[in-house]
């Protein structure tokens, strides 16, 4: 056999491709010729460094994100809307939760003993509670969850709750009534998860007039100023975000006056929905993003400022609440690059966290924080600067020391419209 | 089959024509299952036939998409899987033909991959010294993947690192048997020539 098409038979000799007799020729072609030696060998190097290539493992963000746009795209009115299991599932299970907590509210506005309370209360929340139950109950959630989303020109899928409870709430009690998120369980399944949990969605202002208006005809129908809702419901979709949907309103008091208790609806409620391959906290993180930091906005910015431009290596840059070491080698993308560029000194950088660390805890200020902080060591506190969640956690850090579920419920004063109770902007 | 292939081979549960199947049928899951299934591999082809991390992730979205309009024109003539290499290969190529920077020769074609892959497990007790001397070598191999024309570099891609035989191979790129060789080899001499000069270093 001559080299020239020994040298073609090699690749096919080396893979296994070749048959038995023409095998056997071209290696003792190979055995006899120095130079085809020589060749295939070096094709034994160049498969194995190609083989020897390290597997490209997608990160949780990316696959968060791919999914997210999958979602959307799976639910956009162009497309055929598949029948929807999970959400199906979710529906039916939020029929149940609803029927439960039908049964609760009734027994806390009746104290449990079942008791009549005043006629027009009684009156009132008599129809609220069996319309709410009766919708539920009939499969109307279920049915319509299943159409094409979203349900926004006819009969709303889910609707919103509105209660008379005249319960005199303490402050404490507020708080555990914002982190329950048991009443929006019917409404993730019937609006956010369609959605993809996209704020910015086109549909979101329609849908958040119909539910609105529904609550407004309720509160008419219970002989109460629809006007003086309204002006509720706007005051908190102005401090929690405009795009948030209303999903009840319970009329109670607190500190001894009458208020409205204005609980919306938003994306992270797909903490409802664990997924046990990720914790609940990072879920949160991504959907809620800064805005389920624990620490404030400015803490944060004084943290990167205080860390990160060490040498000037690093350029801080903030929007978005986001805060990026963009080191000359840095991938946001992948979080390569966490010690920023070539002068950048970790220990110092470490030294100088620790005694900033010491610093704020000194001052006594966010002693949550700080105190949530000093666990962290300097890569991961530059992971929480960079929100990069899913690194976070696994590198062992608990996510809900920095994350909380954002802020939901106000407490508006029936009379004088301002709100008593409830995160605002200035705050 | 491949040994990188992971989306099907080994694994329990339905088949991917399964999911598909039920997809159409209206079950949103079994298509997310699918993209569970094939996130990783559509990603580690974009990765070493576009050398850059972001744009991986760019075609991998792109191909998914497009997997979602065009399902329905997939009539289970060929496996799941043989299709959707096809149209990931596809998506690549388009993505590197709109993107300039793929296209230069001039340029180093990725900084940060080097990088990128030093945080993946070493299975070798290599010392520093060692462990660079390869971080360096997969570096060249990566940017010598990059440069080949697309149409060696998707044979190469998917004999040498995906692992599939001639004939799958063929299947995939709708190609014919000699003409899988015949890349083949040539995308081989052209990479061996290339890095040549680093194994001469190493001896």
């Amino acid at each position: 056999m001559r080299c020239r098409k020994a040298l073609r038979l090699l690749g096919p000799l080396l893979d296994g491709e070749l048959k038995g007799e023409v095998a056997g020729i071209v290696r003792r072609h190979v055995e006899e010729c120095a130079s085809c030696a020589r060749r295939f060998s070096e094709l034994q190097s160049l498969v194995r460094e190609l083989t020897a290539l390290p597997e490209i493992v997608p990160t949780e963000d990316e696959s968060i994100r791919l999914l997210r746009r999958l979602r959307l795209e799976m639910t956009a009115p162009s497309q055929p809307h598949p029948r929807h299991l999970r959400l199906r599932t979710a529906a039916v299970t939020a029929c149940i939760l609803a029927a439960v907590f039908t049964v609760v509210t009734w027994a806390l506005v009746t104290g449990g003993r079942g008791k009549a309370p005043p006629e027009e209360i009684n009156a009132a929340r008599g129809t609220a509670i069996e319309e709410t139950a009766s919708g539920m109950t009939s499969g109307r959630g279920e049915a319509q969850t299943s159409a094409p989303y979203p349900q926004v020109a006819g009969e709303l899928a889910v609707r919103p709750l509105l209660l008379l409870s005249q319960k005199e709430y303490s402050s404490n009690e507020l708080e555990s009534y914002r982190e329950d998120l048991g009443t929006r369980m019917a409404f993730y399944s019937a609006y956010w998860y369609p959605l993809s949990g996209d704020v910015d969605s086109p549909l979101l202002p329609t849908l958040q007039e119909k539910l609105i208006s529904d609550l407004l005809e309720q509160a008419s129908r219970s002989g109460l100023n629809p006007e003086e809702l309204r002006k509720a419901i706007e005051t908190s979709l102005a401090q929690g975000g405009q795009n948030l949907l209303p999903c009840q309103a319970e009329l109670s008091r607190l500190q001894g006056r009458e208020v409205w208790l204005v609980s919306l609806s938003g994306p992270e409620d797909y903490l409802l929905f664990p997924d046990p391959q990720m914790p609940p906290a990072l879920h949160l993180a991504a959907w809620g993003g800064s805005e389920s930091l624990k620490l404030s906005d400015a803490f944060v910015k004084e943290l990167a400022e205080r860390l990160l431009p060490l040498g000037n290596r690093i350029a801080v840059s903030c929007s978005s609440g986001e805060y990026r070491g963009e080191g000359k080698e840095g991938s946001p993308e992948t979080g390569q690059g966490k010690q920023g560029g070539e002068g950048m000194v970790p220990e110092t950088a470490e030294e100088d966290f620790q005694a900033f660390i010491r610093e704020l805890a000194a001052q006594g200020s966010s002693m949550d924080a700080v105190s949530a902080l000093q666990k962290l060591n300097y890569e991961q506190i530059l992971m929480l600067l960079q929100g990069e969640w899913a690194a976070l956690a696994s590198s062992g850090v608990n996510l809900s020391d920095f994350l909380v579920p954002p802020h939901r419920l106000w407490a508006v004063d029936r009379a004088t419209g301002q709100i008593l109770w409830g995160k605002t902007h200035s705050q | 089959m491949s040994k990188r292939d992971e989306g099907e081979e080994g694994r329990r549960g339905p088949s991917d024509e399964e999911l598909v199947r039920a997809y159409l049928d209206g079950d949103q899951r079994a298509f997310e299952e699918l993209v569970s299934r094939y996130q990783p591999v559509v990603m580690n082809m974009a990765y070493r036939m576009l050398g850059n991390r972001s744009d991986a992730a760019d075609v991998c979205q792109e191909v998914f998409l497009l997997l979602l309009r065009k399902l329905r024109s997939f009539r289970g003539e060929a496996k799941f899987s043989t299709w959707l290499y096809r149209v990931s290969m596809n998506a690549c190529h388009d993505h590197a033909r709109r993107s300039r920077r793929h296209l230069s020769l001039s340029e180093s074609p990725n900084e940060e991959m080097p990088e990128m892959e030093q945080r993946l497990p070493d299975d070798h007790s290599d010392s520093p010294e060692r462990s660079m001397e390869r971080e360096e070598v997969r570096g060249k191999v990566q940017e010598a993947i990059t440069r080949l024309p697309p149409k060696f570099k998707e044979v190469l891609y998917l004999h040498d690192i995906g692992g599939f035989d001639y004939k799958e191979v063929a299947q995939i790129l709708g190609i014919s048997l000699g003409t899988v060789k015949s890349r083949l080899n040539r995308a081989r001499n052209r990479l061996a020539g290339e890095l040549r000069e680093y194994w001469e270093q190493g001896t």
